[in-house]
């Protein structure tokens, strides 16, 4: 670390540092990314330690291809304009201010910051409180999705997600923007998850490389092919890039619900939807969906309830919890600012609310695509098909009406007689 | 001609030159002579451990117990496969990581669409370690009275009891991925997947097996195992190895059967 420190406060690093202090004045911090250090001691726990050039070699890539958080950049790749625009990267950014006709600066500073952190590695200063955690975007994935599990969400998911909010989490609407601050905060939020995961990669990827000769030099030859564009640009980036192009077009189409089962439609039909919600119950303690697995018996989310999320199961095996390395591998990742694991739990159907959206098309996306990075798993595709969902949507949508004492069905998967 | 790049940024009023041309002095060494197979070969060894098995983790089931843990019996994780008479280790992944596809043989080449059979009993992943070729597709059954879900890379799709899913990988990967159940959480396995068929996972007792290998060639196989990720290092004919990354070289001859005998991997690597 000293040596670093060393080359950081020789290089031209400190320029970057030092100039634009000296024009804001000593007691205005400027605001800096953070080194995901979470995720490079994990890369070290499967591989070797970060030597002090590959850290850096990492880290001037990342600001060349980024900027700062202050003033933050996006090279100017082919399909750019397709992914976002780059003025809006300005707007979201940078300290809170606004211009003369009230046109608001700093967008990102002003309403999310607190809660995503700088970064957008969802450790604002508040996020210890909530529960659950902000998304922490880095990892690029998002939960409520119209695309299938392992696919970005599209603009419009983000938008819907800005401008709903989530309910029964800390996420509020920001439906009172404008469209334009709506926009650029998108696109900010796009601009963060791409940094984030470049980061990922690179530091997955600098195990490839060498930065230092035998004798402990830099290997120049080295770095200089790491920070290569070809390499940066041409490879890393480029493949994020295209993920988030690709979803666009990925959005699950659904089939427009039948109106029998809409009650402000005229063909609404009383009888039809209970016949349907009754299938849907059906199918929900059933072998095909098997929602009652971790949705329980009851549907308060009581089934199954010792999984974690993607975020928190990247760093730790929690099947290795009795062992000995698990107790100081859960420090380190404390000591680095990691937020203490908590179950994910799954939702509990009888209180009506919805994260991903209370829409029947919202339902049929979580149940079709499952949600990512959590346990929901999509639909079995081979089981249930179009008009089987419907029927577990309306059941779900009927479900807060329920009585509880309600008995569960006839034998659920759960306790089947085993031969 | 190498493709030379140069990106001035500008951060205020500095100008920051950071991003390099590639700095290798390719013209003498990558585009005058793209090396080329001279033929085929085999690469086949045996993994062996040097020192103590690990003690087995004991699984929590807390779930459908009277299917995952019959008799109430404790289940033990299957992270570390060994066979005491030979020695052997079981599930390690060793596989080539450069090959372009000009350098590939017929038989190991992208675009092989056998399906491969993944299935489930007593809630455990039958395979432990599944490598297939990125073209192939993988069928999920599901053998218990209970349901399960898969969940890895880009695919969690649930898989009712005696029923199916069919998972298509999106691309390669680079290391081997977790293959999990949400409601069975202690359910675990890995899998790769990989553009050509140069991939191997050792039996039983240790011994693997990769044949139709480019000869003539400079080839880097990574090697790993579950517990240690990579395996940076092993023993040769009492000679140590070091391994950075998991990775070792050779260039084989053509029509050689080269075997590397018995490499003896130290039990701290699986600790």
């Amino acid at each position: 670390m000293p040596r670093r420190m060393m080359r950081i406060v020789n290089g031209y690093l400190v320029l970057l540092i030092a100039a634009p202090l000296a024009m804001v004045g000593c007691d205005a911090p400027q605001a800096q990314f953070s080194e995901n250090l979470i995720f490079m001691k994990l890369q070290e726990e499967q591989n070797e330690s970060f030597s002090a050039p590959q850290q850096q070699a990492i880290a001037d890539s990342l600001q060349a291809m980024f900027g700062t958080p202050d003033e933050p950049f996006f090279v100017p790749i082919e399909s750019l304009s397709d992914l976002l625009d780059v003025r809006h990267l300005g707007q979201a950014a940078g300290p809170v201010s606004s211009d003369e006709y009230g046109n608001g600066q700093g967008l990102f500073r002003q309403h999310c910051v607190h809660c995503h952190g700088v970064t957008g590695n969802g450790r604002g200063p508040t996020a210890a409180f909530l529960n659950p955690y902000p998304r922490d975007f880095s990892m690029g994935k998002f939960k409520f999705t119209s695309t299938p599990v392992g696919v970005k969400p599209t603009t419009e998911d983000l938008r819907r997600i800005l401008m709903n909010g989530v309910a029964g989490t800390s996420m509020p609407s920001f439906a009172l923007l404008s469209e334009g601050e709506i926009e650029a905060l998108i696109d900010y939020v796009k601009y963060l998850s791409i940094r984030g995961e470049v980061e990922r990669q690179l530091m997955i990827q600098s195990n490839d490389f060498d930065f230092q000769t035998e004798d402990g030099a830099i290997d120049e030859e080295g770095v200089a092919s790491f920070t290569a564009s070809d390499f940066l640009v041409g490879e890393v980036l480029t493949d994020v890039v295209d993920s988030w192009l690709m979803a666009e077009g990925m959005a699950t189409a659904v089939p427009e619900r039948p109106e029998k089962f809409d009650r402000f439609s005229e063909s609404f039909d009383a009888a039809e939807l209970a016949a349907s919600v009754d299938r849907g119950r059906k199918l929900y303690f059933s072998n095909e969906a098997q929602c009652v697995k971790c949705h329980g018996p009851s549907q308060l989310g009581d089934g199954q309830t010792n999984d974690y999320d993607d975020w928190t199961k990247e760093f730790f095996d929690w099947k290795q919890s009795d062992n000995e390395s698990f107790a100081p591998m859960m420090k380190a990742y404390l000591a680095l600012g990691g937020l203490k694991p908590r179950n994910i739990l799954p939702r509990n159907l009888r209180k009506g609310v919805y994260r991903g959206g209370r829409r029947p098309v919202d339902l049929y996306w979580r149940i079709h695509n499952g949600i990512d990075g959590s346990g929901m798993p999509e639909s079995n595709k081979a089981a249930l098909k179009e008009d089987d969902l419907w029927d577990l949507v309306n059941y779900v949508l009927e479900l807060p009406y329920e009585d509880a004492s309600r008995p569960g069905n006839e034998l659920s998967v759960n306790t089947k007689e085993v031969r | 001609m190498p493709r030379r790049f140069v990106l001035v940024l500008r951060w205020g009023f500095l100008r920051v030159l950071v991003l390099s041309e590639a700095g290798v002095p390719t013209d003498s060494a990558s585009t005058a002579s793209t090396p080329s197979p001279t033929g085929f070969a085999t690469l086949r060894g045996s993994f062996t451990l040097e020192g103590d098995p690990p003690a087995p983790v004991v699984l929590t089931v807390d779930k459908d117990a009277n299917v995952c843990a019959p008799g109430d019996k404790p289940v033990e994780d299957k992270d570390f496969v060994f066979d005491a008479t030979s020695q052997g280790i079981a599930n390690v992944v060793i596989f080539v990581e450069n090959c372009p596809e000009e350098w590939v043989h017929e038989s190991a080449k992208p675009g092989n669409e056998a399906e491969v059979i993944f299935d489930q009993e007593k809630c455990v992943f039958l395979t432990r370690m599944v490598v297939m070729q990125t073209s192939q597709k993988l069928r999920v059954l599901n053998s218990d009275p209970v349901g399960h879900n898969l969940k890895v890379a880009s695919f969690n799709q649930t898989i009712p009891s005696g029923g199916f899913a069919i998972y298509q990988p999106l691309k390669e990967m680079r290391a081997p991925e977790e293959m999990a159940c949400s409601i069975h959480p202690w359910m675990k396995a890995w899998m790769l997947t990989r553009d050509n068929g140069y991939f191997a996972v050792s039996k039983e007792d240790g011994s693997f097996e990769l044949p139709n290998l480019p000869a003539g060639v400079k080839l880097d196989f990574r090697v790993w195992h579950e517990r240690s990720k990579a395996v940076t290092g092993a023993t040769i004919d009492g000679e140590e190895q070091k391994w950075s990354k998991g990775r070792m070289s050779h260039t084989l001859e053509p029509d050689q059967d080269f075997n590397l005998g018995v490499i003896k991997l130290n039990s701290s690597l699986f600790n």
